[in-house]
Order: C-alpha cells, then sequence, then structure tokens
C-alpha cells in the first residue's frame, strides 16, 4: 500500500508536468476560470469514466446540513498511466479538494488538487482545465 | 533460444513491475523490445524490419506532449500557413467562442492529423494493410491504411468522413499515407483551432529512425482553407511495456448537463466547387 501511494505521488509530477494533458475543450463552457472553490467532504462515489472520472463528497456546513458535490477529474486512463489505481480514492475517505466552480452554478466543480486528509497525502493533482481552452 | 542476458534483462524487468498499477496490461513487457542490461528498453537500438525487408512500424506510439495537438503549426515562421477568408472567419469564430464548439469536447472523433498528436496509438502493420488504433479519450478509433494497391479515392464522389479514406506506399524506408474524403470544417489544432476544408488532403510521412524514435511529417494541403500547403514535423516516442487502453464516453452526460453554452452560430459551409 506504501508502494502504491508512492507511485500515485510521483504522479502528481507527471500530472503537473503534463498540465494540460486532462484536457477537455468544454471547459469554459463547464467552468467558471476565476471562481475557486475549496471543500473538505467525505466520498460517497467515484464514478470511473471517460472523458472524465467524477467522484462525490458529501460536506457538512456549520450548521449541519449536508450537500453533496461533484468534482471532475482527467480522464481514467490518464490517471492510470499517472499511477492512480479505482482505489487510490474510496468511498468513506475525507479529502480536501480545491478547484474551479461550474458556471450553472450547481454542486460541482472541476479538480486542480486533492488531499487525503487522514494521512496529510496529496494523491493527485489531475484537472481537466486546458491552459487556453 | 533466449541468450542469458536476455533472459535476466527480462526478469529484471519484470521485478520491477509490481507496485504499480495492475490494470488491464498497462506494464505488462512487450515483446521483441531490446533491452539494456539493467532491464529497460533500449531504445536507440536499430529499427525492426519485417520478413520482407520493410521497417517494421508497429507498436504504441506518442507525441507525449500536447503541443502539436494545441498547434499543429507549432514552431512554423510567421507566412508558412497562410488562412484562406473562408478559414480566417471560420477560425476567428472559434476563438471568439473559446473553443466550446470544438467536436472532441461532445465526444466526436478527433480528424487527421489531429488524432495522432492527442494520445497513444498502436501501429499494426501487415503487408497489405496497416492499422492505426487509436486509444483517445472519447472512444477508442481505428485507421484502416491499404498498402495492396487500391487506388485513392475520388473523394467528391464518396460520403466525407472524420478520419477520411487512406492509402499507403512505401518511399524509400518511409511510409507515405495519402489521405482525402474528409467533413467539411474539421479541426486541424485545438486551441489554434485551425478549420480544414472537404478539400483536405493530408500527407504523413512515418520515418522510424530507431527502435524508440519515429518521425512523422505532415502536410496539410487543402486550397480552400490554406493559400499553399504547409507542412510540419512532429518527433514520435515508442511506448514500450505498456498497452492501450479502453475509453469510451460513458461519463459525457454527467458532465454536459452543467455546460453553460450561448447556440454555436453555423459556422459557414467552405466554398463549394474545388473538390477533389
Amino acid at each position: 500500500m506504501r508502494m502504491r501511494f508512492a507511485v500515485v505521488v510521483a504522479g502528481i509530477g507527471v500530472l503537473l508536468a503534463a498540465g494540460a494533458a486532462s484536457a477537455h475543450h468544454s471547459y469554459s463552457a463547464e467552468f467558471a476560470a476565476n471562481k475557486p472553490v475549496k471543500l473538505t467532504g467525505v466520498v460517497t462515489r467515484v464514478d470511473w469514466k471517460n472523458p472524465h472520472a467524477l467522484f462525490y463528497i458529501d460536506v457538512t456546513d456549520e450548521s449541519g446540513k449536508v450537500a453533496n458535490w461533484g468534482w471532475e477529474l482527467a480522464s481514467p486512463n490518464q490517471l492510470m498511466r499517472a499511477g492512480w489505481t479505482r482505489t487510490s480514492m474510496k468511498v468513506g475517505d475525507v479529502v480536501t479538494v480545491e478547484g474551479t466552480l461550474a458556471r450553472d452554478g450547481s454542486n460541482h466543480a472541476n479538480t486542480r488538487a486533492v488531499l487525503l486528509t487522514g494521512t496529510g497525502k496529496r494523491l493527485f493533482a489531475a484537472s481537466s482545465q486546458e491552459q487556453g481552452q | 533460444m533466449r541468450s542469458p542476458r536476455t533472459a535476466l534483462a527480462t526478469i529484471t524487468a519484470l521485478l520491477l513491475l509490481p507496485g504499480l498499477a495492475g490494470a488491464q496490461w498497462l506494464n505488462y513487457p512487450t515483446p521483441g523490445t531490446p533491452r539494456l542490461p539493467d532491464g529497460k528498453p533500449n531504445l536507440l537500438a536499430p529499427a525492426p524490419r519485417t520478413s520482407d525487408g520493410r521497417p517494421d512500424l508497429s507498436g504504441i506510439w506518442s507525441v507525449g506532449n500536447l503541443d502539436y495537438f494545441q498547434d499543429l503549426a507549432k514552431g512554423l515562421k510567421p507566412g508558412d500557413i497562410q488562412l484562406t477568408p473562408w478559414a480566417a472567419a471560420v477560425r476567428k469564430q472559434r476563438l471568439d467562442r473559446d473553443h466550446v464548439d470544438d467536436p472532441y469536447g461532445y465526444c466526436l472523433p478527433l480528424g487527421v492529423p489531429r488524432i495522432d498528436m492527442r494520445s497513444e496509438f498502436k501501429i499494426v502493420q501487415t503487408p497489405l494493410l496497416t492499422a492505426f488504433l487509436h486509444e483517445t479519450y472519447v472512444g477508442m478509433t481505428f485507421r484502416q491504411v491499404f498498402t495492396d494497391g487500391r487506388p485513392m479515392l475520388k473523394a467528391s464522389d464518396n460520403e466525407p468522413t472524420w478520419l477520411g479514406y487512406s492509402v499507403g506506399r512505401w518511399d524509400g524506408d518511409t511510409f507515405v499515407v495519402d489521405t482525402t474524403g474528409f467533413r467539411d470544417g474539421g479541426w486541424l489544432s485545438a486551441r489554434e483551432a485551425y478549420p480544414n476544408s472537404d478539400a483536405l488532403h493530408v500527407i504523413e510521412r512515418f520515418r522510424r529512425t530507431d527502435f524508440g524514435h519515429m518521425d512523422l511529417t505532415v502536410t496539410i494541403d487543402d486550397p480552400k482553407a490554406y493559400v499553399k500547403p504547409w507542412t510540419n514535423r512532429i518527433p514520435l516516442r515508442f511506448q514500450p511495456d505498456t498497452e492501450l487502453l479502453e475509453a469510451f464516453c460513458d461519463n459525457q452526460p454527467a458532465l454536459v448537463q452543467h455546460w453553460v453554452t450561448e447556440p454555436p452560430p453555423a459556422e459557414p459551409p467552405s466554398p463549394r466547387g474545388g473538390d477533389r
């Protein structure tokens, strides 16, 4: 398991270096580049699908109200080639996620960075944003 | 019979594998790959040849970056690529709308040659047919390049397609692929949004310089879109010890529901006439 984490962390560099490798061209139709968001929650679902994987977290606000948020990742192929596996993030994991809000105002965002809160490990920095797209 | 050194290299390569993502055959050693004593692929070894003496292009290849996917004219001088008024207008509209009309964003195929620039693809070379198997992230896509002597199709007599109709031939050690019969209004580049018309003739010249490297020289000959043909050279890298992965657009509805776009004004078709 430790080795798997090491590989995933090493993959961060790959994905950062690739930068736009997780690109798709609907980015500006879907996300507002000037609206950053950072939330902490519990993973409820991971959809390992193309063209972008999605994961969902339950976020509890100060009043105790729970909202479910969807986070868009790179394609599963790109994540896998960077050392990511389907078990790198599991339902029940607590994560802190940074990214960009969807333009439609829903609980949906593009992922820039993920921190596994329990271990302090930064899982990956896959984004579906492509510079200039 | 394998030499002891080859056997040792294979074992070393296998020992390096555990712990990596084990999905599919992502890290399975590619048979026939020459190896260094430490088991790593020897990418500077001579290019292999088929039994008939031709260079063997078979294997998984990738540009390894998105530079040419974004801009097929990367590195060319101003003036090397001159757009016709139609192409300039179409490109301006695409840029003004921040690329949201790129068919790739709608899980539609990348055209030729853009499909060579995006992600891994496998060449399967046989005497009468060379197949290009493209992973892409919007559906696995294949191209057939016929080398059985059939003539190029007269594109204007045939249904225009995303990938066109391709025939191949050998020019010395260079595999030359001619493709025509494209849909009007394709995208040659993502960020730079260069269009092509239905008169596009793409010439791809593949020359494997050693085991791990191949030059791809692409010529865009499209008189409706460009005042003169233009050519760029793109280095390809062999991808050893990996495999293509499945990729179909099964998550697109979950993404599209969040899109906010104005209806696209229709891009004007290229001027009629001049079809090939």
